[in-house]
């Protein structure tokens, strides 16, 4: 006898409609259905009147794709009942509005009449969702103690943001590399010009040369001072030939102490053997 | 810089730790039974526990200004407060320090664990929430409210310096969800909630969006902090129990496992966290220097990570980078592996910027330490023999100029020794 008050009990608190509550033992799942699922993308002025536009879906096949851009709202209406046509709200009913990457869970509320709603502003969402256009999967989760889970998908949308997707760094990732621009060399000219302006230097020399000739020069004025002043000065020149090769500063100077009294002392003489002629 | 290195190898070599000293704070002594087998696994790899109820009045981390234990496990789902000188502030100052914090919670979680949480980048869904998924819940263990919920690898993080290498089977969890911040760095979601899972109170239908729902939830998360201390923060203090390490699991959806994974797992994770794997320490520093710019700079070290048994072996990645900074980087390279032994180098040209330049390691990798290396180096411009010579578009003014020279020496020699003949002068 008490047994059976027992089993009366259990049965009683199992057919209570509305099914939250955590179960303390486990009973047989209830089968329940998603009824008159309509979904629609609209704009926000008609976005009022839910009497017409939708497209109907029967659980469980799938809507045609749809497009949501983020001045539209995105509304769906669909119903949960038992296998005696009972309404019902389980503990778990979501949208999921998801991507590989990206998820959005949305509540549905519930009308009057039983009917579960969502309607929602695509831009309010966006941050959520990184502003990450592209194909989503709409789907609904049904869930609860004492109901078998339903996991539907609804429908393949794409959703189009008007903003910059929100890309948030890894801090783990490999930073990009780095080349360091070095400055770029100047443009010279080409050889070539350069050796035209080379021979047209050498030329003067040339030219000096022909023309001496033509005026006619003799060399009446040799003394041994004068060509030891030349050579000493021939001296001074190659060392600063040497110092344009490579010699450094210093050598080059030093170089120059040996030279320079030579070419001062026979220069002193050979300026003075000049004197002596132009007095005569 | 000699002494730097000196200063972080002691560092590295006190943060590198073998097991050690342990305090395990529990809600009831009983838990000692619950999760033994988890306790063994610490005891027989060497770790040092010391059980202490969560209200002793007589608890304290630190005696004389010395922390007394390198690690901390708070198996302290329902404490408000805990006893003696541990608060929140005392368990911060610990990670701070470079402890390590193995937390666990349930769906009763107190306050001080929520604090601690958010301390740690963490947010823990309100008190009395549970994680339910219809979808998979493990029918053996469930008592029909779907909260012995299953997962399966896919939602731990492949990141086997974490979670070993072993081939997770399906594994079981019943608590909190939690969420992570994913702004922080520093945070990672060790195992994320799956899609049809979410966290919410049993006692009515949810009307608004759960904190936790989907994959964005997390039922494990772990933080390691700049000083590479680390925390783990589980959602479920039953996964961790023998019941959970020896069940069966079997759901409603398509998992199934002779025996759970939690076992391999939360020894993988324990492991992790008490600074067993994804240890790396590093040695001998070596590159030029003073450079002149355009010069070619080559920079090494050595890298060597702990391996199972607890010697240092060779890093195993495959690159680390390398910037070169003069308070931006001018150049960031990848240092390749050059030798068996760790060895990591690069060389590369020096920037044509003189200045007072820094080699600069910051290596970060998932689940291991942060490397963080930096050695200063001058970059001197060229001498002015350095400079190019010989251009042949300039060589119009050398020839000038030695025309110039020869000509001075023509022209003197012309000069001083040209004589007028004498027959013009009679002329005249």
């Amino acid at each position: 006898m008490k047994r059976l008050f027992h089993f009366l009990l259990v049965l009683g608190l199992a057919s209570i409609p509305s099914c939250t509550g955590q179960a303390s033992q486990k009973s047989p799942l209830k089968e329940i259905t998603v009824a008159e699922l309509k979904l629609r993308a609209i704009d926000e002025v008609n976005a009022a009147d839910w009497s017409s536009g939708f497209e109907s879906v029967t659980y469980p096949n799938k809507a045609s794709p749809l497009t949501i851009t983020d001045d539209q709202r995105f509304q769906m209406s669909f119903a949960i009942r038992d296998s005696d046509r009972v309404d019902q709200q389980p503990h778990q009913v979501f949208v999921r509005i998801a991507s590989a990457t990206k998820e959005l869970i949305l509540v549905p509320f519930v009308d009057s009449l039983k009917f579960f709603k969502l309607d929602f502003d695509l831009k309010s969402k966006a941050g959520q969702l990184d502003n990450a256009s592209g194909r989503y999967e709409v789907s609904l989760i049904v869930g609860d103690a004492k109901v078998k889970p339903i996991l539907w998908t609804i429908a393949n949308v794409h959703l189009k943001f008007n903003g910059e997707p929100i890309r948030i760094p890894d801090y783990y990732e490999q930073k990009p590399e780095i080349v360091h621009m070095f400055r770029e060399p100047e443009k010279r000219p080409h050889v070539f010009v350069s050796n035209v302006f080379s021979l047209a230097v050498v030329l003067l020399f040339v030219v000096m040369l022909l023309l001496w000739t033509r005026v006619g020069i003799s060399f009446g004025n040799v003394t041994a001072s004068s060509l030891l002043f030349q050579a000493s000065l021939a001296v001074i020149l190659y060392i600063e030939y040497l110092f344009y090769l490579g010699n450094d500063m210093f050598t080059t100077l030093r170089y120059l102490t040996w030279a320079a009294p030579f070419a001062l002392f026979f220069g002193r003489r050979m300026l003075a053997h000049l004197a002596k002629i132009e007095e005569q | 810089m000699k002494l730097l290195l000196a200063i972080s190898l002691s560092l590295f070599a006190l943060a590198s730790a073998v097991p050690g000293e342990t305090l395990v704070l529990v809600d009831s002594l009983s838990f000692r039974d619950t999760h033994s087998q988890f306790f063994n696994f610490l005891e027989e790899r060497g770790y040092k526990l010391t059980f202490k109820q969560a209200d002793d009045s007589t608890l304290t981390l630190k005696k004389y200004g010395e922390f007394l234990y390198k690690h901390l496990i708070l198996f302290t789902p329902t404490t408000e407060e805990f006893g003696g000188t541990i608060n929140v502030q005392a368990l911060t100052e610990f990670i701070d320090n470079g402890g390590n914090v193995l937390a666990a919670v349930n769906s009763r979680v107190g306050n001080v664990m929520k604090e601690l949480a958010a301390e740690c980048g963490f947010e823990v869904d309100s008190e009395g929430n549970q994680m339910f998924d219809h979808h998979n819940y493990d029918v053996y263990l469930d008592k029909g409210d779907h909260t012995v919920i299953a997962f399966d690898s896919s939602q731990v993080i492949d990141v086997p310096a974490m979670i070993g290498t072993k081939k997770l089977e399906p594994m079981l969890f019943s608590g909190i969800g939690l969420i992570t911040d994913r702004k922080n760095p520093l945070v990672t979601t060790v195992i994320r909630s799956s899609a049809t899972a979410y966290s919410a109170p049993a006692s009515k239908a949810v009307t608004s969006t759960p904190l936790v729902a989907g994959e964005k939830g997390a039922l494990v998360a772990s933080l390691q902090a700049r000083n590479n201390a680390r925390v783990l923060f589980s959602g479920s203090l039953s996964m961790f129990s023998n019941e959970y390490l020896d069940a069966v699991v079997k759901t409603n959806g398509d998992l199934m496992a002779v025996k759970s994974g939690n076992k391999d797992l939360v020894e993988s994770l324990a492991r992790w966290v008490f600074k067993e794997t994804g240890v790396l320490r590093y040695s001998d520093v070596k590159h030029g220097g003073p450079y002149t710019v355009m010069d070619n700079a080559s920079f090494s070290m050595k890298v060597e990570m702990l391996d199972n048994a607890g010697k240092w072996i060779p890093y195993d990645a495959p690159s680390i980078q390398l910037e070169f900074v003069r308070i931006d980087p001018f150049v960031r390279t990848e240092m390749k592996r050059e030798a068996n032994d760790g060895t990591y180098g690069v060389t590369f040209k020096v920037p044509d910027v003189y200045g007072v330049y820094r080699f600069k390691v910051d290596h970060r990798r998932r689940g291991y330490d942060n490397l963080v290396v930096a050695s200063q180096v001058s970059v001197h411009p060229l001498q002015h023999t350095m400079y190019e010579r010989f251009i042949p578009a300039a060589k119009p003014y050398y020839w000038s100029a030695f025309s110039m020279m020869l000509g001075l020496f023509v022209f003197s020699f012309v000069f001083i020794h040209h004589k007028e003949p004498a027959s013009k002068h009679k002329k005249e």
